[in-house]
């Protein structure tokens, strides 16, 4: 299906729909194994699916992340955290506010949400503190 | 901040993408340096620099009335 250059390695795109194919197959096998139960199988797929990444690293020919890689997952992350966060949370008080008034059985989902929101805040300011010490300040 | 890199690229024959493997990047970031849609790490502009072998300010020139990318966002 994927034709090898020489040496075994593969351009950009060959990369990126093995890829593809190797989280869809993943993500497939991590299903089917938790609907049928069966613990083997999503164990082997947690091991196999990481490593056939890996392993398909060391056969790329072109530099797939640099710096303008980098900058914007750092970027799409503190946004996505920022609206995660918002988002959660307030969807959570809502839930809260309506198990107090009646609604009892959206309790404990609206500080499930709450307490996602808080460790999230808490994970998020454990790394700043670690990278602020890391790159000095 | 301008940037005469794709002169450069053109007075030594080269494609974008044989300049991002000669310096290790990516062709699309080539492509947003050349379009001023982001503006490259001092270590970055060192290697381009170098790699053509004339100095940050000969590629690279600062002008205020250009937004960051702070402001202009990435890519």
């Amino acid at each position: 299906m994927y034709v090898l250059h020489e040496g075994g390695v593969m351009d950009r795109k060959e990369v990126t729909w093995c890829r593809i194919i190797i989280v869809l197959v993943m993500g497939a096998l991590i299903g089917w194994s938790v609907s049928v139960g069966n613990i083997v199988l999503l164990v082997v797929a947690f091991i196999v699916g990481p490593l056939a990444l890996y392993l398909l690293r060391s056969r790329i020919e072109e530099v797939m992340e640099d710096e303008r890689i980098h900058l914007i997952h750092e970027k799409a992350s503190a946004r996505t955290m920022q609206v995660f966060v918002v988002i959660t949370a307030s969807l959570g008080a809502i839930l809260i506010a309506l198990s107090r008034s009646g609604y009892a059985d959206f309790s404990q989902s609206g500080f499930t949400l709450v307490y996602s929101a808080c460790a999230l805040l808490i994970l998020h300011l454990i790394f700043r503190g670690y990278y602020r010490r890391k790159y000095g300040g | 901040m301008k940037t005469k890199l794709k002169v450069y690229r053109a007075m030594h024959d080269l494609r974008q993408e044989d300049l991002a493997r000669e310096i290790g990047i990516t062709r699309q970031t080539i492509i947003a340096i050349e379009k001023g849609k982001y503006n490259p790490s001092l270590e970055l502009a060192f290697k381009i620099a170098r790699y053509f072998e004339v100095t940050i300010e000969d590629i690279f020139v600062y002008d205020q009335s250009f937004r960051s990318i702070e402001g202009k966002g990435v890519g």
